[in-house]
């Protein structure tokens, strides 16, 4: 058997899974929609130039921090970046890292009535390495997930950004990264003489992921796993959802070292995309993952409990 | 013209069947052809082809989606022509594709029927979220590339790759929890 078998096997998968007229319900993210207003501003934008590098400084935001991950004074300290030119100022808040997902607090703030324009809409993020030197985009939402609440200060966005991509984890994380966030808006990406993304417009910050929070394997009878760090939970493989149950993240329980059982804590911010439209009977949801909003003692945590069955800590 | 007329002029066994059929559908289906086959001749030919066996078999068929029945028939072809001449080009596209799915093969001393994988992949499929399912087919079974993907579902072109990366991590999973070894 071989993959050429694979590929020709698909010629008899069912003919309903061939009508892909049908649009993809996307999760919604408000951060898709272009507002006319904000296009125009970002098309009648003058070039931004970009302070060389990211500096170490005191704009560290603790409030951005708590705003997504309360309880945040048991996080572990983390070096605080930023990038700024005459618009905006971004600022990498805590870099946080499971060994899964690297993830990130950023705080975005304009400096003049150009950067309120500018910020009003989600940057796109796209990463360079040694190993990946020409830069790749994370994407709006997808791969790099920027998450962004609502929020009253139209001066300053605080944003929860998880790069769960598959190009950024082969590129190799025991590297520095270079991510670069654009706020002009990906149709309006600059190429270089190479055909590649210029990012000499962008706002760039040379970030290090070192596993710097614990994790914990929770495993089944089955085999199946469960990991948990202070800040998320995710499932590995073999997991499945039916129609008209909850998702299993969200209903999880756990167990405690005195035998109580409580929920699984969970942020209303990155559960939204969790709530995709329910497939008709089963679902795989292997590899989704949830934050808890705040910091998880798991430490006291001796087994998780998903649909009545427990995983104990490995 | 709507499928249902264009089959309707099959079940009247009009000349204009395969002509309206070819008017809807030929640019998608040759592209279809150009991902697995080298060149534009061959591709030409596995299209001829297929209309001349989609115009064998309506009726009796009757097909609810006519582009996804022409696109099996002309993905039929496609293989056959690879297996029946060896020396025929294989595209660019077909070997990125075989490469991606050989990350499913766990062990390659097992033959099975093709049937039994078919089975399975239907299995598979049936338990996925629909986007995710059609991100499936419409990589491994349209052939579309990852900048197309990402265009035609509005995603990123990491999280395409993620997704699909995952999906072949889950199916290579499912086929060892099912005890098949490829």
């Amino acid at each position: 058997m071989n993959e050429t078998e694979i590929l020709k096997a698909m010629n008899r998968i069912d003919g309903q899974y061939l009508d892909v007229r049908a649009g993809i319900k996307q999760h919604p993210a408000k951060w898709y929609r272009r507002p006319a207003a904000i296009a125009a501003a970002v098309c009648a934008a003058a070039a931004m130039t970009v302070t060389a590098g990211a500096v170490y400084n005191v704009f560290f935001h603790k409030e951005s921090v708590e705003h997504y991950i309360s309880a945040s004074d048991s996080l572990p300290e983390t070096p605080c970046l930023t990038a700024e030119n005459s618009h905006i100022r971004l600022t990498v808040d805590k870099i946080l890292y499971d060994g899964c997902v690297p993830t990130l607090i950023i705080t975005a703030e304009a400096l003049d009535e150009q950067g309120l324009r500018l910020i009003a809409e989600t940057p796109i993020i796209y990463f360079s390495s040694r190993q990946q030197p020409d830069p790749v985009t994370l994407g709006l939402a997808g791969g790099g997930e920027m998450f962004r609440d609502d929020q009253e200060d139209e001066k300053i966005y605080k944003y929860i950004c998880e790069l769960d991509s598959e190009d950024l984890l082969n590129s190799g994380l025991d590297k520095p990264v270079f991510l670069h966030f654009s706020f002009s808006g990906e149709h309006r990406v600059k190429l270089n003489e190479k055909g590649g993304v210029d990012t000499s417009e962008m706002l760039s910050a040379e970030v290090r992921f070192e596993k710097n929070l614990e994790t914990a394997e929770y495993i089944s009878s089955d085999g199946r796993c469960i990991t948990m760090s202070p800040i998320a939970a995710q499932l590995g493989s073999g997991f499945t959802l039916e129609e008209g149950e909850n998702d299993l993240l969200m209903d999880m329980q756990l167990k405690y070292s005195d035998g109580s059982i409580g929920p699984l804590p969970h942020s209303k911010t990155t559960t939204d995309h969790l709530n995709y439209e329910i497939t008709e009977g089963v679902a795989s949801v292997g590899y989704e993952r949830l934050f808890y909003g705040r910091v998880l003692d798991i430490s006291d945590v001796t087994a998780v409990i998903v649909k009545g069955q427990e995983f104990t800590r490995k | 013209m709507t499928d249902g007329e264009i089959i309707e002029l099959f079940n009247a066994r009009s000349g204009d069947a395969v002509t309206e059929a070819s008017k809807a559908y030929s640019g998608r289906l040759k592209r279809l052809a150009l991902s697995f086959l080298g060149s534009e001749q061959d591709a030409d030919e596995a299209l001829n082809d297929a209309y001349m066996k989609a115009w064998q078999t309506i009726p009796p068929m009757e097909p609810d989606d006519l582009f996804g029945y022409l696109a099996r028939l002309v993905r039929c072809t496609c293989f056959d022509m690879l297996d029946k001449h060896s020396a025929l080009k294989r595209s660019a596209c077909l070997v990125e594709l075989t490469n991606e799915l050989s990350e499913c093969i766990a062990d390659t001393s097992t033959d099975f029927e093709a049937g039994e994988l078919a089975e399975l992949l239907n299995s598979f499929l049936s338990k996925q979220k629909p986007y995710k399912r059609r991100l499936f087919v419409l990589r491994y079974f349209y052939g579309l590339k990852i900048s197309e993907l990402a265009a035609e579902t509005g995603f990123s072109e990491s999280k395409v790759n993620t997704a699909l990366s995952r999906m072949r991590r889950e199916l290579k999973d499912y086929l060892k929890r099912k005890g098949v070894s490829l």
